[in-house]
């Protein structure tokens, strides 16, 4: 097994034990209330990223913890392939999280919808879309910091991009009346196919540039 | 004799502290033990060898192979914290890090397990210091390493476990290709295991060679109130003075200058880093 390939299974085994069944049912559960009350699986997308954001974290609280930077490098684990397999664990964990959000927020409103809650579930495939990328480059944004000062410090620096996510959304959504003058921008700028491949395009650069970063924090990094 | 590690020139300054042309050699088929107090420089140079910090200067050559610092599967390293999550278990630890080593044997683990009383499933968390130790020696001697680092495994440990493990590394080294490279300040260990002795002191080395050479080359040197005179004094290293006379540390060479009354015996390695160290802060 190549080495990169070993560090990303290690990347899950150090995680592991955070993804006990509690704790999995109990996201399925934020997953479900949230999306059946906005009747919008892009609400239950939201949560399911949230909750990933936070998991990205974790191989950073934990190597903080158990000292194994250190034990990489007596892995010989050389210091690209740590900063390479931890994107590759963010990104495949992101996956899995969007499409676990995506199939119970599904099945959580066509049940809903069977059992005659009267309400039409909104699919808006802009938000959608939009939503994962957005969590993705904000975690492309922490992935530097944590690579540069480690979890303790880069903490509190860690939540700017989140913060300014919030706001940014609290004052769009003022400027544009509403989720539903949110949305129908969406639904207005995706119906360009066009505006599919920008969205893609500039989350290839935030995390190419994200990537440089991270490599270069690291490899100046002792332990 | 050949060499299984060579250390030359190693240099590292952190602020006031300094690792100062650190050189020397790991021989194959034996155990070198490192010592010194303390502070001295061991885990640093640990360290720099295995590349988890960067040196200013210097290189360490594996098998004779030329090129940067050690990063190679054919090494076990224990050091001095434990490296593995809290929440694993036993078996997870074996699942993280056996994919990274082509020679792992997964039987040769499970043998090791069963020897030191290591159940598959316990979490980290739940095993002594002791066990800790002993789970990472288990993952270091299961990839048929040549060299195994340790850094202060038996630290903290009790006598019996210590014991334990001394002997498994003696046994590990009837291999002749195989050998040991044993950082710690508990030298008792060592007077029972080692054939060769590195002693850092103050970030430099203050004696490299084998250990019977290092045990012969000082004395213990006792004498009682008054004989201590001025020339003396040169002669004894880490000199301590009470009311009953004076004890030290003088090189063997200079044994047959030391006055009649005085006594000089056979002196430990624990003995040598107390007075090595105490005759560098007098010359300090």
């Amino acid at each position: 097994m190549s080495k990169l390939r070993a560090f990303v299974k290690l990347e899950f085994i150090t995680v592991k034990p955070y993804f006990t069944a509690k704790n999995l049912l109990l996201y399925g559960v934020m997953v479900i209330f949230l999306t059946v009350m906005s009747a919008d699986i892009s609400s239950g997308l939201s949560i399911g990223m949230m909750l990933a954001t936070m998991f990205v974290g974790y191989p950073f609280v934990i190597g903080e913890k158990s000292n194994m930077d250190a034990m990489y490098t007596t892995l010989s684990v050389n210091k690209e392939t740590v900063v390479l397999g931890r994107y590759i664990f963010t990104l495949l964990l992101n996956i899995c999280t969007v499409l676990f959000a995506f199939a119970v927020s599904l099945i959580s409103l066509l049940a809903a919808a069977v059992f005659g809650y009267g309400f039409q579930p909104s699919v808006n495939s802009g938000a959608l879309f939009l939503m994962p990328a957005l969590f993705m480059a904000m975690q492309a944004l922490q992935l530097p910091l944590y690579f540069k000062l480690g979890y303790s410090k880069a903490k509190f620096l860690s939540i700017i991009p989140f913060a300014a996510l919030m706001a940014g959304y609290i004052t769009f959504t003022g400027f544009f009346g509403g989720i539903s003058g949110l949305d129908e921008m969406l639904n207005n700028i995706f119906a360009d196919r066009f505006s599919y491949l920008i969205v893609c395009a500039a989350f290839a650069a935030i995390v190419l540039v994200s990537y440089r970063l991270s490599l270069v924090f690291y490899k100046k990094r002792e332990f | 004799m050949s060499n299984i590690l060579e250390v030359r020139g190693l240099r590292k300054s952190y602020g006031a502290f300094t690792l100062n042309d650190v050189t020397f050699d790991v021989p194959n088929g034996f155990i070198t033990g490192f010592i010194g107090p303390n502070g001295a420089g061991k885990t640093t140079t640990i360290k720099l060898m295995l590349n988890i910090i960067k040196a200013d200067s210097g290189s360490a050559r594996l098998f004779g192979r030329e090129g940067g610092l050690i990063q190679n599967e054919e090494i076990g390293v224990v050091l001095d914290t434990p490296m593995y999550v809290d929440d694993w278990t036993v078996r997870d630890a074996e699942k993280a890090v056996s994919p990274f080593y082509s020679n792992w044997d997964g039987r040769m683990f499970a043998d090791y397990l069963k020897r030191f009383g290591l159940d598959p499933k316990k979490k980290v968390k739940e095993l002594s210091r002791g066990m800790k130790v002993k789970l990472q020696i288990a993952a270091a001697l299961s990839h048929n390493a040549k060299l195994l680092i340790l850094d202060e495994p038996t630290s903290g440990l009790d006598p019996v476990a210590r014991d334990e493990i001394c002997d498994l590394l003696r046994g590990f080294v009837t291999d002749e290709s195989k050998s040991v490279l044993f950082s710690t300040h508990i030298t008792a260990d060592l007077e029972k295991t080692a054939d060769y002795i590195t002693f850092i002191l103050n970030g430099s080395i203050a004696f490299t060679g084998a250990k019977d050479d290092l045990l012969k080359k000082y004395a213990r040197v006792t004498g009682g109130p008054g004989e201590l005179d001025s020339e003396l004094k040169k002669l004894v290293i880490g000199c301590r003075e009470y009311g009953a006379g004076f004890e030290g540390m003088v090189e063997a060479a200079n044994a047959d200058r030391l006055p009649k009354g005085v006594l000089t015996e056979d002196i430990s390695l624990d003995e040598i880093i107390i007075f090595m160290n105490k005759g560098a802060k007098i010359n300090e």
